[in-house]
C-alpha cells in the first residue's frame, strides 16, 4: 500500500470529498466492482425478442399475453403453465431417415404448444377465447403443410437411463433440466434447443446453446 | 385583455392539474353506489364503520359475509412453491364475491341475491388462474430460476416486491389489484400491465 500511496501521489484523483488516500483509479475500480457485484446477472429477456408482441395492435400490447393469462387459463394444457392460446389439432407428416435409430413419434404437448402457432394453422391472435386471423409466415413456419419430414426430429423417446454416468448432464435428482439441451418426459422437443423466453445473446433462433461452432449440435451428438 | 389572458391561464392550469388527479375508487369497477343493492353507498358493501365482523384480520371494519367455499387449488409442472394452500388473508375476502358463491349484495348482516358474472367471476377453481397465498422469498426465486428475489429485486411502485407487492412475503389477489383503485389502471391493477411490465416485475423472463 506504501509503494501505491508514494507512486500515485502526483497523480491523484480527487473526487468529490473522498479522503485523498484512494487513488481516483482504484476508486473507478471499487465502484466498477459494486457495479459487477449488485448489478443482476445478465440475461436475455422475452423483451425485444422474435416473441415480443407487443408493438402488435393484436396482443393488445402485452408479451406474456397471446401464451399466457393470470385467470381463465386452458387446464387441458399441462405442458405449459396458465395456457391461453388455442392449441393445433394437427396431426404430421414425420421426420425419418436411415441413420436413425428410434422412432419418431407424433409431437408431444409441449410441442404442440410451439406448433400452435408454428405450423401454420392456428392464428398467431387465437387467443384469449378469440378466433384470430394472422397467420405465421416465413421461414418461422416449421411445420407448413403439417410435414415436420424436413425438420429435425421432435418427439424422439430417449432411453436414456440405460446410459450410464448420469452426472455428465443432470446435476441433481430434483432438476430435470440441469442439462442446458432440455428434455420432456425424456424426449427431444422444439424447447430442447429453443427457449420460447429468451432471445438467445449470441443467436437470432432464441437457442439454449451457441451456435457458433455447432455447440449446441454438438451438445448431443457427441460422436460427430 | 390581459385580465382574459390571466383567466384563460388559470383554466389552462386548473385543466392540467385537474389531468393528475388522485385515482379513486369513485367511478372504478368497485364502485357500487349505482346499483340499488348498495344502498348508494361504496364503501359499504365491504366496510362499516359499526358492528362490523372482527373474525375477519385481513381488511379493517369487515362487512360483507366471507366465502365458506373450498377451492381446486392451481398446479403445475413449473411451479416450485411449497405451501400454497387455500386462499387465505385478504384474497379470501375478494373470493367472497368473485368466487359466485357469495352474493355481492350480502353485506350488513342481510344476504343478498346479486351474484358476480362474466370476466369477473373467478369461481371455486383456482386451477386455471395464477397462484395465490404461497410464499414468495429469495429461497423460492433461487430454486425456481425464473424470478425476481423480492427482498432486493424493485418494483415501479418504487419499493421493492416484497414491500410493494406481497403480504406477510405471500402473494395474494391484491398482489396484482388494488381493490380501491389507487392507480388507475385497467382491472384495478397494480402496475400498468402494458409491455406486460407487471409480470415481469417478479416474473425473470
Amino acid at each position: 500500500m506504501a509503494a501505491i500511496k508514494t507512486d500515485a501521489s502526483s497523480r491523484r484523483m480527487r473526487v468529490g470529498g473522498l479522503p485523498s488516500i484512494v487513488p481516483g483509479w482504484a476508486l473507478i475500480l471499487m465502484i466498477a466492482c459494486w457495479l459487477i457485484v449488485t448489478a443482476p446477472p445478465v440475461q436475455a429477456q422475452i423483451a425485444g425478442s422474435p416473441h415480443d408482441f407487443s408493438s402488435q395492435g393484436w396482443s393488445g400490447g402485452e408479451i406474456c399475453k397471446p401464451c399466457h393469462t393470470p385467470h381463465h387459463a386452458d387446464t387441458a394444457v399441462a405442458a405449459a403453465p396458465l395456457w391461453n392460446h388455442e392449441v393445433t389439432t394437427a396431426t404430421y407428416t414425420l421426420y425419418s431417415s436411415p441413420t436413425m435409430d428410434v422412432n419418431v413419434e407424433q409431437p408431444g404437448e409441449i410441442s404442440k404448444l410451439c406448433l400452435s402457432c408454428h405450423d401454420g394453422t392456428v392464428a398467431m391472435d387465437s387467443f384469449g377465447g378469440s378466433t384470430g386471423s394472422m397467420f405465421m409466415t416465413g421461414p418461422a413456419v416449421v411445420g407448413e403443410g403439417l410435414d415436420l419430414s424436413d425438420d429435425h426430429p421432435v418427439g424422439i423417446y430417449w432411453n436414456h437411463q440405460t446410459v450410464s454416468g448420469c452426472g455428465t448432464c443432470h446435476y441433481t435428482h430434483g432438476d430435470p433440466y440441469s442439462y442446458r439441451v432440455r428434455f420432456y418426459e425424456r424426449r427431444v422437443e422444439c424447447a430442447s434447443c429453443h427457449d420460447p423466453h429468451n432471445n438467445g445473446a449470441e443467436e437470432s433462433g432464441m437457442l439454449r446453446v451457441s451456435m457458433a461452432g455447432s455447440e449446441l449440435c454438438l451438445e448431443c451428438h457427441t460422436d460427430k | 385583455m390581459k385580465k382574459v389572458s390571466i383567466v384563460l391561464m388559470i383554466l389552462a392550469l386548473t385543466a392540467l392539474l385537474s389531468g393528475v388527479s388522485m385515482a379513486e375508487i369513485t367511478g372504478s369497477d368497485h364502485d357500487f353506489s349505482g346499483s340499488g343493492w348498495s344502498g348508494g353507498e361504496i364503501c359499504k358493501p365491504c366496510h362499516t364503520p359499526h358492528h362490523a365482523d372482527t373474525t375477519v384480520a385481513g381488511a379493517p371494519l369487515w362487512n360483507h359475509e366471507v366465502t365458506t367455499s373450498t377451492f381446486t387449488l392451481y398446479s403445475s409442472l413449473t411451479l416450485d412453491a411449497t405451501d400454497l394452500g387455500q386462499p387465505d388473508g385478504v384474497s379470501k375476502l375478494c373470493l367472497s364475491c368473485h368466487d359466485g358463491t357469495v352474493a355481492i349484495d350480502s353485506f350488513g348482516g342481510a344476504t343478498g341475491s346479486t351474484m358476480i358474472s362474466g370476466d369477473a367471476l373467478i369461481g371455486t377453481d383456482l386451477s386455471d388462474d395464477h397462484p395465490i397465498s404461497f410464499t414468495y422469498d429469495d429461497a423460492l426465486a433461487t430454486t425456481d430460476g425464473g424470478l425476481h428475489p423480492p427482498s432486493t429485486a424493485t418494483t415501479s411502485l418504487g419499493g421493492t416486491i416484497q414491500d410493494d407487492l406481497l403480504f406477510g412475503n405471500k402473494v395474494e389477489c391484491s398482489s396484482c389489484h388494488d381493490v380501491h383503485n389507487s392507480h388507475n389502471n385497467e382491472k384495478l391493477l397494480n402496475i400498468a400491465n402494458a409491455s406486460s411490465a407487471l409480470c415481469l416485475t417478479c416474473h425473470n423472463k
